[in-house]
Order: C-alpha cells, then sequence, then structure tokens
C-alpha cells in the first residue's frame, strides 16, 4: 500500500524524522519499503504572499507587463514583470522570489526563480499560477495567476505561502503489503508499527459526533435498519444521514487520495476512501432512496440471483456469495463492491453508511467465483479488526457531517444501527522463555519481552513457573488476534521487534555424511559437451500445436496465459530443433545442443487406479502422471576444427554420439542393438532413425485388461508403443525433411533422445581384467552381400558368434556398394593363455565364413 | 681393406698400428658429418676394418712380445674410439642445431581443437550450489514437478483460501482439480519429512511454475533449490551461520548482507536474504530498483504445523528451511540482465559460460 509520510504524522510523532529513515525502519521490520517517492515536485522558499499596488505597461513588449508588488508589510515594492492577463491591482497573490523553487507549469520540472532582466527591465521575481504551486485548479491553460483573496484572510503580506495553502512536501512509501497483516494496511496501523519500532509516541485522535449535537437524532425517521442473516457477518452496523450535498471533496481529502493514485469521485465517495486507508475499516455508502423498505440484510445470494456492481457489470451470483440486501434485492456484494443502482449520485441528499464485518475466508471465495476485487475485499480478505467497525463508522461520519452538509443546515444524523457483536475478545497466548533461545538462539528476560510487546497493544503477565517452564501469558489486541494464535507466532513477533541482526549468526552443530547428487546426469553431460555440443534448458511448457504429442497420455494446463505454453512436453526434440532454427537464422551455422530434462505423460487410468490403490490411500501424492528424464541432442553443421578438415555431422556421427555417452558412462555397447524405426516420430527420416535399444528381445508388456482394451481401442499409432518397451532406451536419426522444412531449419539436422533412468539401470563400472602377454593377430576378411540391405549388426553379430573364444574384436573398416554390398572387417584374436597358431586362427576364421554364408548368403573373393 | 698396402708386411707391428692410428685419426677429423663418421668407425673399427684385420697380426708375434704389442693396440684402439665419441658428440649437437632450426613453425597459429561445448549457465550454479551444500553435509533429493495441491500448499500451512495461494499464480492441469504444476520447491518438504527420520539435512534443486506473463524478470518457468535441516536444537542463528557460508562460497567474497523479516505460511520467523547491490554498492540503481539491496533468497525457522503434519513432533525438533531462484542468483553472479536469456538457448549467449 501507498501510504503518505505527511499523513503518518498526525497519527504518529515524527519530530526528527525522514521518510528514509521511517522506510528503513519499518523494512527491518517487517514491512519492506519498496520505494520512497516525493509527492509532486519539491516547492522551497522563498515563496511569500504579496500584494500588487500598480500594473504598468512593459516599456519594450506589448504582451507582458511591468507590476509593483509588495512582499512584506511596508516594505518598498518590488518590480516584477508578469505576463499573465487575469491580474488586477489589489490582488493577493503568491511571489516566489529569488532562489525559490515551484512547478514548471510546461511540463512539471522544478523551475528555480532568479532575478532577471526581461526585455530590458529587472524582474524580481515571480508572480505564481496555480499550476506553479503544484495545486490543480480548473484553469486548463494553467496561465492565469492564482489569486489569493479569498483564502488568505487577514495573513500579513509575507507569509509563506506553504502555510497558507498547505504546500508541505510530502513523501510517499510503497509498503509491501502482508498477506498476514490485514491490520497494518492503512495509516494508523503501520503508525502504531512505527510507534513500537522507533520507542514514539502515537497521537490521539480526537472527532467527537457531539460537534453535531443539534443534527444528531437517535430516532430519525426513516433511518434504515441492519440485520445479518449469517455467521460470515458477526457484525454490521448502519448510520443513516440526511441533508447531504453532493459534491467536490475538501482540498486535503482529495490531495492525500490523489497522491496514493486513487481515483477521487465525490465528497462522500471519497470520505469513505479515506477512512478505510486511514483505519483500514471498509465502508460503503448507499443512496438512501434508492433503497425499498427500512432494513438492509446481510444474507448469502440465491443461486442466479443478478447484481450490477458499480463498475457497470452485471454478474450473477451463487449462493457461496455474501451480499447485502434491501427489501427484496441484493444493493452490494459484502465486503467486495456496491451495486451500480444503490450508487451515491450528484442528487443523493440523503445516505446510508455501512461498516461491517465479514468473514476472511468468505469474502476472498466470492472475490474468486466473481473475479472481482477491490481495496475493500483486499482488506476483509487479510483481516479486519472488528472492533475498530463502529469507529471508522464515526469517523466517517464526522467528516462527512464537516464536510457533506448541505447549504439548508438540513443535516440529520441517525443513530448508529447494529447487528451482532463488534466487541473485543480476550485472548491469551502462553510464551515459555525457554522456547525463545531454542527456537531463536538468543535469550531474552521477561522484562525485555514485556518493553517489546507493549507499544504494540499486547499485555505480558508474568505466571512464573509452570510445569517447570518460566511462562509469560500474553494477551492479544483485538486487531492482532488473526495472525497471532500460537506461541511461535509470538516468537516471530519478538524476533522482529528485537531485530534480525542481533541474532548471531552461527554454524549447525554436528555435521552428517551426504549423498552427491546426480553423479550420472553430471556426467553425461561432460561426455557431450566435451564432444563439442552445448547445453540447452528449454521451456517444458510447450504449444498447444506441438508436433509428436500423444493426446491420450498429454498433461495440459487449464488455465495458460500463453498459447504458448499449454502442454506439457512429451519429447526434448521439438524444442531442441525450434533452438536449432533460432541459431541458424541468427547466422550460425554448426549448431550442436544438447538437453538433459524431463518430459511428462499422463498414465493410463487403470495402472493409475492401481498405483493409488498400492500407495494404500496415500492419494495426497497421487497425481495421475509420470516424469521421465531424457537426454536429448540435435547436431547440424560442420564443426571447424582450424586448419584441420572440419567435423561434419551425419547419421553415423550421431549414433557415434550415442555410442561414445554410453561407454563413457559404464554401458557396456556388446549389450546394445540399433534397430531400425520408421514410425516413431514425424521428426525422424523413415530410413535413418533407429531405435537404442537393449541386445535382447523384448518381454511382452505386464498389460492388464483395462490398457489392452485401450490398445485396440486406439487408432493412431503412438510413440509409447516403441518407448514403453522395456528394452528400448531411446532412438537416434536424421530429421525428416519434411519437418526440416515445417521448423524452417535451413541444414539438415540429426538428432537422438535417451532415457537416463533406463540407461543408469544398465550401468556396470568395469573390473580390472589381467592384461595378457601373448600377441594379437589381425585379419581383413571381407565379405560380399548380394542384398543390399544387409545389416552390419546382424553381420557382426554371426562373426561375433562364429568366431570362438579367442576372437576379440571385429570392427567393420570398409563398405563398398556395386551391384553387391562389400564389407570388409578386421578381426582381433588373442589367447590370453598361449600364443595362437595360424591353423587355430584359420579354423575360425573358416567357421566365420561358412556361418556368414549359410545365415547371410555372404560370398568371400579368393 | 684396400688401404693396407702390400709393403706394410715389412714393417714391425709397431710401425704399422702407428700408422693406422694415424690414418685413422686424420679421417675422423675429415668426416664433417655423422655418416662420414660411420663410415670410418666401420672403416678402422669394423668387424672388417683396418684395425681389426691387424689385430690377427698378432697371433705371428713372438710369444715374449705380445703383452707389450697387446698393450699397444689398446691404447691405439681407446685412442681412436675415444676421438670417434669426441667428434660424434660435436657433429650430433651440429647436425640437431641444424635440424631443429629446419623446423621452425609458427607458433602463434592457432591451435587445433577438439571442439568442446559449454554447459549452461544454470546448470554451472546449479552445480556449484550442490557442491557447496554437499560440503555441509546436505543431500541432494527430487520431486515431482506435477505435484498435488496437498504438498504444495495444504501441507505447508497454506490451507485453501489462504490468500498466499493467490500471491503464486499457479497452474492446474487437466488431470484433477487437485493436481498442479508445483510452484514452489518448497513441496520436497514434507515429502522428505515423511520418507525420513531427523535428523535431516537436504537441498531440492528443480524446476517450478508460476503462471505469469513473460517479460525480462519473469518467466513462467524457473528454478529454484530448496534446502531443509530438521534436527533437535536448530536455531535462528544456525540458519544466518549457514546461509552466510554459503553466500561467502557462490560469491566467493564477503558480500554485505541481510537478514530482513517476512512472511511464508510455512515458516516462522521467516526472513529474506538481501545482499547490498553489488553493481551500485548499495547506492541505488537500476538494477536493485534504488533500494540498495537485493534479494537473494527466503528462509525461516520451519513452522511447528509443518513439522506435525510431517508426523515430526515440534516439541523435540525444530529446524530451518530456505529456498533459492537459480535464475536470480546465475544473474546476479554473471551480470545477466535479462531471464529470457536463459530460454532462448542462444549459442552466442551459452558459449560466453
Amino acid at each position: 500500500m501507498k501510504l503518505s509520510f505527511d499523513w503518518l504524522s498526525e497519527f504518529v510523532d515524527l519530530e526528527g524524522l525522514s521518510a528514509a529513515q521511517v522506510a528503513e525502519k519499518l523494512t527491518m521490520g517487517a514491512f519492506e519499503v519498496e520505494e520512497v517517492t516525493p509527492v509532486g515536485a519539491e516547492i522551497t522558499g522563498p515563496l511569500v504572499l504579496g500584494e500588487i499596488l500598480e500594473i504598468n505597461p512593459h516599456p519594450n513588449a506589448s504582451k507582458i507587463r511591468l507590476t509593483k508588488t509588495r512582499v512584506a508589510p511596508g516594505a518598498e515594492p518590488l518590480e516584477i514583470v508578469c505576463g499573465a492577463a487575469n491580474i488586477e491591482v489589489g490582488h493577493r497573490i503568491a511571489v516566489a522570489l529569488d532562489g525559490a523553487c515551484v512547478v514548471n507549469r510546461h511540463d512539471g520540472s522544478k523551475l528555480e526563480i532568479k532575478i532577471s532582466t526581461i526585455r530590458g527591465v529587472k524582474s524580481n521575481g515571480m508572480l505564481c499560477s496555480a499550476a506553479e504551486l503544484g495545486i490543480a485548479t480548473d484553469d486548463t491553460t494553467g496561465e492565469g495567476i492564482y489569486i489569493l483573496n479569498d483564502l488568505t484572510g487577514d495573513r500579513p503580506l509575507g507569509t509563506d505561502i506553504r502555510d497558507i495553502l498547505d504546500l508541505k512536501n510530502d513523501y510517499i512509501l510503497h509498503v509491501e503489503p502482508r498477506s498476514n497483516r490485514g491490520d497494518a494496511l492503512c495509516v494508523a496501523g503501520l503508525a502504531r508499527e512505527v510507534a513500537a519500532l522507533f520507542n514514539r509516541k502515537l497521537k490521539t485522535q480526537t472527532h467527537g459526533l457531539d460537534e453535531f449535537g443539534k443534527a444528531l437524532d437517535q430516532n430519525l425517521t426513516g433511518q434504515i435498519k441492519a440485520q445479518s442473516q449469517a455467521d460470515e457477518c458477526p457484525y454490521f452496523s448502519l448510520r443513516t444521514i440526511n441533508g447531504i450535498k453532493i459534491g467536490k471533496s475538501p482540498a486535503y481529502i482529495a490531495k492525500r487520495l490523489e497522491a496514493m493514485g486513487l481515483r477521487t469521485v465525490n465528497n462522500v465517495v471519497d470520505i469513505t476512501n479515506y477512512v478505510m486507508h486511514e483505519l483500514g475499516q471498509p465502508l460503503h455508502a448507499y443512496d438512501l432512496e434508492k433503497i425499498t423498505g427500512n432494513t438492509l440484510t446481510a444474507r448469502f445470494a440465491r443461486e442466479g440471483e443478478k447484481i450490477t456492481t458499480l463498475d457497470g457489470k452485471e454478474r450473477s451470483l451463487t449462493p457461496e456469495v455474501l451480499v447485502i440486501a434491501d427489501g427484496d434485492t441484493a444493493v452490494g456484494i459484502a465486503g467486495i463492491m456496491g451495486s451500480k443502482d444503490s450508487e451515491i449520485s450528484q442528487q443523493s441528499s440523503s445516505i446510508v453508511l455501512e461498516a461491517a464485518a465479514f468473514d476472511q475466508a468468505t469474502v476472498r471465495k466470492g472475490s474468486r467465483l466473481l473475479g472481482l476485487s477491490s481495496d475493500a475485499s483486499l482488506r476483509f480478505e487479510r483481516g479486519v479488526d472488528r472492533v475498530q467497525t463502529a469507529i471508522a463508522s464515526e469517523r466517517a461520519c464526522y467528516l462527512i457531517a464537516k464536510h457533506c452538509a448541505g447549504d439548508d443546515a438540513q443535516l440529520a444524523i441517525g443513530d448508529l444501527q447494529q447487528a451482532g457483536d463488534n466487541k473485543a475478545q480476550s485472548k491469551t497466548v502462553d510464551l515459555r522463555l525457554k522456547q525463545i533461545d531454542r527456537i531463536l538462539g538468543i535469550s531474552l528476560d521477561s522484562q525485555k519481552i514485556e518493553a517489546l510487546l507493549t507499544p504494540l497493544g499486547f499485555g505480558v503477565q508474568d505466571l512464573g513457573q509452570q510445569s517447570g517452564q518460566a511462562t509469560l501469558r500474553v494477551s492479544i489486541p483485538s486487531f492482532r488476534q488473526s495472525d497471532i494464535t500460537r506461541e511461535i507466532d509470538l516468537i516471530e513477533e519478538i524476533c522482529r521487534l528485537n531485530g534480525y541482526d542481533k541474532i548471531a549468526a552461527i554454524m549447525p552443530s554436528a555435521s552428517m555424511p551426504a549423498e552427491a547428487a546426480d553423479t550420472f546426469v553430471s556426467r553425461v553431460k561432460k561426455t557431450l559437451t566435451s564432444s563439442g555440443l552445448s547445453e540447452a534448458w528449454l521451456s517444458s511448457l510447450v504449444p498447444e500445436n506441438e508436433p509428436g504429442i500423444d493426446h491420450d497420455r498429454v498433461v495440459s494446463v487449464l488455465n495458460p496465459l500463453s498459447k504458448d505454453h499449454q502442454l506439457l512436453r512429451q519429447s526434448l526434440i521439438p524444442g531442441l530443433l525450434k533452438a536449432v532454427a533460432y541459431n541458424q537464422d541468427r547466422g550460425r551455422k554448426d549448431v550442436w545442443m544438447f538437453e538433459a530434462g524431463r518430459v511428462y505423460e499422463r498414465v493410463p487410468s487403470a495402472s493409475s487406479q492401481q498405483a493409488a490403490s498400492q500407495a494404500q490411500g496415500n492419494l495426497k501424492g497421487h497425481t495421475g502422471s509420470r516424469e521421465r528424464q531424457l537426454i536429448a541432442a540435435a547436431v547440424t553443421g560442420e564443426k571447424s576444427r582450424g586448419l584441420e578438415a572440419p567435423l561434419k555431422p551425419d547419421y553415423y556421427l550421431t549414433k557415434g554420439l550415442v555410442e561414445n555417452l554410453l561407454e563413457h558412462n559404464d554401458i557396456n555397447l556388446a549389450k546394445i542393438a540399433f534397430r531400425r524405426v520408421s514410425d516413431l516420430y514425424p521428426w525422424l527420416h523413415p530410413h535413418r532413425a533407429a531405435l537404442v535399444t537393449l541386445n535382447r528381445p523384448a518381454k511382452p508388456k505386464k498389460l492388464d485388461k483395462a490398457i489392452s482394451q485401450s490398445d485396440i481401442q486406439r487408432q493412431d499409432p503412438s510413440p509409447y508403443d516403441h518407448l514403453d518397451e522395456n528394452i528400448t532406451l531411446g532412438y537416434v536419426g536424421e530429421v525428416h525433411p519434411r519437418y526440416k522444412d515445417q521448423v524452417g531449419l535451413r541444414d539438415n539436422a540429426w538428432v537422438f533422445e535417451l532415457d537416463l533412468a533406463k540407461l543408469e539401470l544398465e550401468r556396470k563400472p568395469g573390473k580390472f581384467k589381467e592384461i595378457p602377454n601373448t600377441p594379437e593377430v589381425l585379419r581383413d576378411l571381407t565379405c560380399d552381400f548380394e542384398n543390399q540391405e544387409t545389416e552390419h549388426q546382424a553381420v557382426c553379430a554371426v562373426i561375433i558368434k562364429a568366431g570362438g573364444p579367442h576372437l576379440k574384436t571385429a570392427d567393420l573398416v570398409s563398405v563398398f556398394k556395386s551391384d553387391r554390398l562389400s564389407l570388409t572387417y578386421r578381426m582381433t584374436f588373442q589367447n590370453p593363455a598361449e600364443t595362437l597358431t595360424n591353423d587355430q586362427v584359420e579354423s575360425s576364421i573358416q567357421s566365420i565364413r561358412k556361418d556368414l554364408s549359410d545365415k547371410l548368403k555372404a560370398t568371400f573373393r579368393a | 681393406m684396400s688401404e693396407m698396402p702390400e709393403e706394410s708386411l715389412n714393417e714391425s707391428i709397431d710401425q704399422r698400428l702407428e700408422k693406422i692410428t694415424t690414418k685413422a685419426l686424420t679421417a675422423i677429423e675429415q668426416a664433417n658429418d655423422l655418416d662420414a663418421l660411420e663410415a670410418c668407425r666401420v672403416a678402422y673399427l669394423g668387424s672388417k676394418g683396418a684395425f681389426t684385420q691387424i689385430m690377427q697380426l698378432l697371433r705371428t708375434v713372438p710369444k715374449e712380445d705380445k703383452p707389450r704389442i697387446g698393450a699397444l693396440v689398446n691404447e691405439q684402439k681407446k685412442k681412436i674410439e675415444d676421438r670417434l665419441e669426441e667428434s660424434k658428440a660435436v657433429l650430433y649437437e651440429a647436425h640437431l642445431s641444424a635440424k631443429l632450426s629446419s623446423e621452425s613453425i609458427d607458433v602463434t597459429a592457432p591451435g587445433r581443437r577438439v571442439p568442446l561445448g559449454h554447459e549452461h549457465p544454470l546448470s554451472q550454479i546449479r552445480q556449484e550450489i550442490i557442491s557447496i551444500f554437499y560440503s555441509m553435509g546436505f543431500s541432494t533429493v527430487d520431486g515431482p514437478e506435477i505435484e498435488t495441491d496437498y504438498y504444495n500448499f495444504d501441507s505447508l500451512n497454506t490451507p485453501a483460501n489462504h490468500p498466499a495461494r493467490d500471491e503464486q499464480d499457479t497452474f492446474y492441469t487437466n488431470l484433477g482439480p487437485h493436481v498442479l504444476l508445483r510452484s514452489q520447491t518448497s513441496t520436497v518438504q514434507v515429502r522428505v519429512m515423511e520418507k525420513t527420520k531427523p535428523p535431516i539435512r537436504v537441498i531440492a534443486p528443480g524446476r517450478v511454475y508460476r503462471n505469469e506473463e513473460v517479460n525480462a524478470r519473469k518467466y513462467p518457468l524457473f528454478h529454484q533449490v530448496e534446502g531443509l535441516l530438521i534436527d533437535k536444537d536448530v536455531t535462528f542463528g544456525q540458519l544466518k551461520g549457514t546461509l552466510q557460508a554459503f553466500i561467502k562460497a557462490l560469491f566467493k567474497k564477503d558480500l554485505n548482507i541481510r537478514f530482513r523479516p517476512d512472511f511464508f505460511p510455512f515458516t516462522e520467523p521467516s526472513a529474506e536474504l538481501d545482499s547490498q547491490c553489488p553493481f551500485c554498492q548499495g547506492k541505488g540503481c537500476r538494477t536493485c530498483g534504488n533500494r540498495g539491496w537485493l534479494e537473494l533468497l527466503g528462509c525461516g525457522m520451519v513452522d511447528p504445523n509443518v513439522l506435525k503434519e510431517a508426523g515430526i513432533d515440534p516439541e523435540i525438533y525444530s529446524g530451518f528451511a530456505f529456498g533459492m531462484g537459480l535464475e536470480r542468483l546465475a544473474m546476479l553472479k554473471y551480470d545477466i540482465n535479462d531471464i529470457r536469456h536463459f530460454y532462448t538457448n542462444d549459442l552466442r549467449f551459452l558459449e560466453q559460460f
């Protein structure tokens, strides 16, 4: 909320304190002041009351005139040049003398006044317009001099204008509201805090209605009675006031409201707002003539009941919403906003002033349901002190009677009509002194605690030893009964009043062994960065039209602010490819990127129910979803390597990245198989993509009936058909040319995506094997295949199987395609126990040849 | 060898030895590279060399002369060998220095590099934070991003209709009215306390979501690191000590920091940890909104209601919790002015870290 420093000074003695000092103290006392801003331009003297004695033409100019103006009783008049047309001899005006600062009426900036020569004539100051004094007037041109004859009474010439016009500098402190401190959302509440923090005195307020003795009429005819039919309105008060004239607010009220950024409406409405900001109690004024019957009732709305609120919108209500109703119609939504129909207008002459207490949760719920909030609801939601309700009503009534009474002296003030009660309830909380030390690490005695708490209205009674512990009984003032209900609340209060800086910082005593985090993921990232890929962090919220989404499994956001953030992603690749395109669009050719991130999916309902029942009623943590962490990469464009030939990405380089990633993270490549896949994702080239799987047949999925049913019903293939296989770790492939065009990639790209949890399961750190002393034998074997589709992986598997125990490696070293496919393998043989003979090696090769020709129809050249 | 003259038969062995030695030394003198020197060695000391041949004449020497002649042979041979060694050392140095100077390259030409990628700055600072807390005995735990309102709010002393629920514009999902995207990593607090008995010392880094418009300071998802320590006799003073040590370790210097009272439903007392604005040294600038201080993280003593909710007796145990924004800390540490840089993934940004 915005707090006026000047207004605050009416409630607490601020003598000698600056706005900045108060802001600092409030900030460290739990009310953060985000900013202190001066109100308007700063106006400084000498700025005095003067009188125009003569007006003469300017010798050298036609549009400006030369005045003789007296600025002190009996003093020599000063010559001052003035261009305004509205001045006359005898006008009393504001004179800014040499060194004064006023407001530049053209742009609101600071204007410093100096003795100067204007068209050859010396001018000793400036006669001020309203705009130059920072006062709003009806003079829209801002050119006319502000004539003060009606305002100055018998004040002598030379009086400081700032005193006459109340031009004191003010500052606005922007105080962050605290959700649990409704009591401090007003000038009086913050004054209480300031008084306690600086140990200053609060100023007492006097605004008795006795001043209007003859207007007070307990039995005013036609006054409206108050009734509450709901516990959620524990106190409801009304006061009828007749003989009102609606008009503008007094300047000081308008000025303060405007300084807080509020719009002024009319004197009555402004006063209700003024008192709300002053005392924290929301008030509402109804036009008496627009109310049917003689009673206003707080009750819950009927289903479908309609009301048009002050903002002009018609709203349909539900029984959760508390309203204020006359005979039959809702005339206001309790604690939130009044109705248009009962609004105060220029013609209103009688009003009903409402001051009530409404339940926090009820106002909040109503505000949420209607999507409507106001300064009033903001306060009720945070809790309003019901004891103060009648005081606020009286204060508003006082100001209305003082500033809004009609000319014909028909002012009549009815009695306060009340329903429910607003008496203070006595509440106490016991505080064990030891607990302060136990929680804060500082010990305070009961005198100190009393000294801290008393200024805020707490009462402290020493109970002595209770169950062996020194205990204080603290009585809670009515305005703090919603936020202080427990011992810990008092400890916090004591902690902040005493100062957080008074608590010494120490390290926790005992230490304990910790588990290191994410070592696997970190290592995977290192593997990829050392291969030239940079890490991206992508949004997990993706657009509604994200490609590759399985809509049966999608988790979507119900209330997105933007269409770009509507679904939770199921793959990292579309985001990565977008990032690739983004970089390409900025002229970057080599874009090699990866991300380690989560994907999200709804789990089919049957197994989700199962999971829930397994958790044995632990539904509080059951979301019906699954999150998996993936590692994915996209590469495009040649990586330059200085003077050496650049590194050119293709399918095999990308597959190599996968193989490196696996091997560097303790996954034996012998366990891995790549299986051609053509229907996984729209971004994959159907003939240049493979699933990365474990080198064994997939186990049949454990499907319960419900899932298999839903699978059968499903028409579209889903990526999960493959990804759910227990042997599938992920995939690698080239980006589909259509997809490439759709997302605007400028060059071919390749991708892979792997499930980190599945990878981690396959990790097996190596064990040392003795280094053999026997020599390795190398043999090359070229096999020709008529079937051009013959795959390396199948050939290699046959070689490994047929090669016998001493075949160590079989590497593909050349591929040649003509009318047939020729693959050359370099094999190493080694027997750790003894040196292999040529015959032994030859016999292995013979069995390899035989199996290759039997199983894959391989032929061999001589 | 060819330079073995016939008339030498008439000379005494002594004379012939002298002669060969003199010839050999001259040849060595004349050899001006290592190859020529090696040829000399072969010509005189090689298995078919002049010196070797003359040794064969030793057999013809009368028995009484043998010791003297033998000593003489060895002496002459040693003379040649020594000279060979000396000359070899000189010629080798000369050879090396010629070779080296012919091998001169432009040492300032660019290195031939294996391409290297860069870890995302958020990854780096995340890892750094994990390591610092690891050194203080904190384990790292994880929690789901799709969460129930129970763990996001209710268990954290934030019941339905609590105004604090409004302040974190929460994303709700199609998975049911109680399923949301967590708005804070504090969700992990009760999840951990349900599973683990005190003492507990954990941090939980992770992604959180808030339904906010994108601008230079806000993005609908960002990252937090939650911390939780539960034990007997844990005090606010220990919270201050732990976080002070952390800030010092992360920023590698003593920042001027302060603990300012604040309110969170699940801690009491609660505090905001502010650092003096490093951009203006507290004088007030645009980065700190003229406050002179920047908020680093929120923290406080775990509210007894939260402990009770997790089945921990607040009369026996106490604890503290804290939560910090990764982006915020990274922006401060690396002087980054716009949160969107983190998610744009422009290589010109990533490669600076």
